[in-house]
């Protein structure tokens, strides 16, 4: 399936959590989605974003400054 | 003299073309139109019902009499020839290219966006749709004004807040406050992307009553039921609706391939240099710059590659400086490509500094070396780093 | 030949009389602006470099703070009893001015000691006054 990267490193507002809606937006089931971001506000976010969307949080790490997400698209209909 | 030939004479473009000197550079300007339009003011003519005229100037009376107008349309660039194609044939060379061509709307990717776009005007278009929607409003006495949005990457993100607080103040202003109701359905968590911004902003929205609905990316309209359905499942009726459509680059062709799959022009974010040229440059909400489509990022960007072209090392630190203002009051929403939004004090003073912008913006285009001290004293004043620390 | 003709019948519908008058006394006051070296002042403070000094001087991260406030400020600065802050003043500065750099650390013994120094007595008798006050309006604060 398809894996697709989003590097919201360094990004100023709208920030990452735009980033990550913008991709899910192409994205179909089965889709992987790797968001690497340095603002700190976007751990919280993904993790509501998943939860509200009903998609799957597979991985949520953060080293260096850097939070890596990925994240299972599983919720479009 | 080496030949700038910047494509697009907006908030980039013109100030761009102003700030290069006339003895190193032969300047050309190139647009498709003749008006150069103070975006910001449609929201004022959609829901304060002021005059178009007031937010248009032609481009030819902004640019300095050295600067070369050419009113047309581009339809091909070639970053190795260095050429640019016009429409009616004839060909532009340069040595140095700058594109500033701002965002193209796409109102046909979601179902029935075109639709209400033709039926009620939009404030993100053009200065007669705007028209539209204030009459739109005006003739609106019951029921939902949903202000949506298709895709989290928008120009001016703050927009649709502005427009819901006018279109509140509108609407209380003529005794409907409890026949109609506002709607500000966004994609985000919260109801600004920065939950730091979205703490400040949100008691003002419930103050109004005017109803905040996230994780609701528009998807489809359905005009018969009068219906919007979000990506997440949603469905929320409409008496009036306006939808903020994705936002795509240039829709002409750039070779060879230097944009991305939505169609913006890949730049490093700091130099606003197009990926393997160092000939060529991109500005504004064209680019892939990770930071606000906004006024502010073409103004910082213009003046990065105005020094650039003269040789100095300037670089842009994504700074962004959006207004967010509700009836009496304003903030801005401060931050860079370092610093996320910092929390900033809702105030009296900020929502005059946004009237007094207006007054001086024609300036600022025209004369943009007089304008310059001012703004870089206020941008230094109010460096995210140092606010974090000071509070503004 | 035909656009000096458009021009002039522009500007006779412009000059009424009422205008006229307008523009003379406007030019009249730009006569003496000049002649005061006001004009030349004006255009030499339109370079760059002066308004970039004067702009930074003025637009500071400590003026916009208070700037921001004036509203705020000014309410607050307007409550203030200006008779006796006025009265008060010399008495503010010296008690300012006796803060030390370094105190000393005073426990109760030395208080006691220290309570035999008329001057402290004097100002243990302002201390005991302002304390009333405070608690007095603290209390009416609470209501």
């Amino acid at each position: 399936m398809g894996e697709i990267k989003v590097d919201a490193r360094g990004m100023a507002c709208p920030g990452p959590i735009s980033a990550l809606i913008r991709a899910y937006r192409k994205a179909n089931n089965g889709d992987t989605i790797e968001v690497l971001a340095t603002d700190p506000g976007f751990k919280p976010d993904v993790q509501a974003w998943v939860k509200r969307t009903g998609n799957e949080l597979v991985e949520l790490t953060e080293e260096g400054g850097v939070i890596k997400a990925v994240i299972k698209v599983t919720a479009k209909k | 003299m080496e030949k700038v030939v910047i494509i697009g004479g907006g908030g980039g473009g013109a100030i761009l073309a102003n700030l290069l000197p006339e003895r190193e550079f032969e300047i050309v300007v190139v647009d498709r139109e003749e008006y150069h339009i103070f975006q910001p003011g449609y929201l004022w003519i959609a829901f304060k019902g002021w005059r178009k005229e007031i937010f248009m100037k032609p481009i030819r009376s902004l640019l300095k009499p050295h600067v070369k107008f050419v009113h047309g349309e581009a339809t091909s660039v070639d970053l190795n020839e260095r050429k640019v194609l016009m429409k009616d044939g004839k060909e532009l060379s340069y040595d140095y290219i700058v594109i500033a061509t701002g965002a193209h709307l796409n109102y046909d990717v979601i179902d029935g966006n075109r639709k209400i776009l033709d039926e009620f005007g939009d404030f993100y278009s053009t200065v007669e749709n705007a028209e539209k929607l204030w009459n739109a409003v005006w003739r609106t006495s019951k029921g939902n004004f949903v202000i949506g949005v298709a895709d989290p990457i928008y120009k001016c993100p703050p927009g649709p807040h502005k427009a819901a607080f006018l279109s509140s103040e509108l609407f209380s202003r003529r005794g409907l406050k409890d026949k109609v109701k506002v709607v500000l359905a966004l994609p985000f968590p919260h109801s600004y992307p920065s939950k730091t911004i979205a703490d400040i902003i949100e008691p003002e929205l419930e103050k109004r009553g005017i109803e905040i609905r996230t994780f609701f990316t528009v998807d489809s309209i359905d005009t018969e039921n009068k219906k919007i359905v979000s990506l997440e499942g949603e469905e929320l009726e409409y008496s009036v609706a306006t939808v903020i459509p994705p936002h795509e680059g240039p829709q002409y062709e750039i070779k060879p391939e230097v944009k991305d799959d939505n169609n913006f022009v890949k730049i490093d974010k700091y130099t606003s240099q197009i990926e393997g040229f160092d000939d060529a440059y991109a500005i504004g909400d064209c680019t892939n710059a990770p930071t606000s489509k906004s006024g502010v990022t073409a103004h910082l960007q213009a003046e990065v590659v105005a020094e650039r072209l003269q040789g100095y090392d300037a670089r842009y630190s994504g700074r962004t400086n959006c207004p967010l203002i509700t009836d009496g009051k304003g903030i801005f929403i401060i931050s860079d490509y370092d610093h996320p939004p910092v929390p900033v004090r809702l105030s009296a003073f900020k929502r005059l500094l946004e009237d007094l912008f207006l007054t001086t913006y024609w300036g600022a285009i025209r004369y943009p070396e007089l304008w310059q001290p001012v703004f870089h004293a206020y941008f230094n004043a109010t460096e995210p780093g140092k606010l974090v620390e000071l509070g503004w | 030949m035909a656009e000096k003709n458009i021009g002039s019948v522009k500007l006779d519908r412009i000059l009424t009389e009422d205008k006229i008058e307008a523009l003379d006394k406007t030019l009249q006051l730009l006569s003496k602006l000049n002649e005061l070296g006001i004009l030349d002042t004006v255009t030499d403070i339109l370079e760059p470099e002066v308004i970039e000094r004067a702009a930074s001087l003025i637009i500071n991260p400590s003026t916009l703070r208070i700037v921001d406030r004036i509203d705020q400020l000014t309410g607050t600065l307007g409550k203030i009893d200006y008779d006796t802050l006025e009265k008060r003043i010399n008495l503010l500065n010296e008690a300012l001015k006796s803060i030390p750099e370094k105190p000393k650390r005073i426990g109760l013994l030395g208080l006691l000691g220290e309570l035999r120094d008329p001057d402290v007595q004097r100002g243990m008798g302002v201390l005991i006054e302002l304390l009333k006050a405070i608690g007095k309006a603290a209390e009416k604060q609470q209501k």
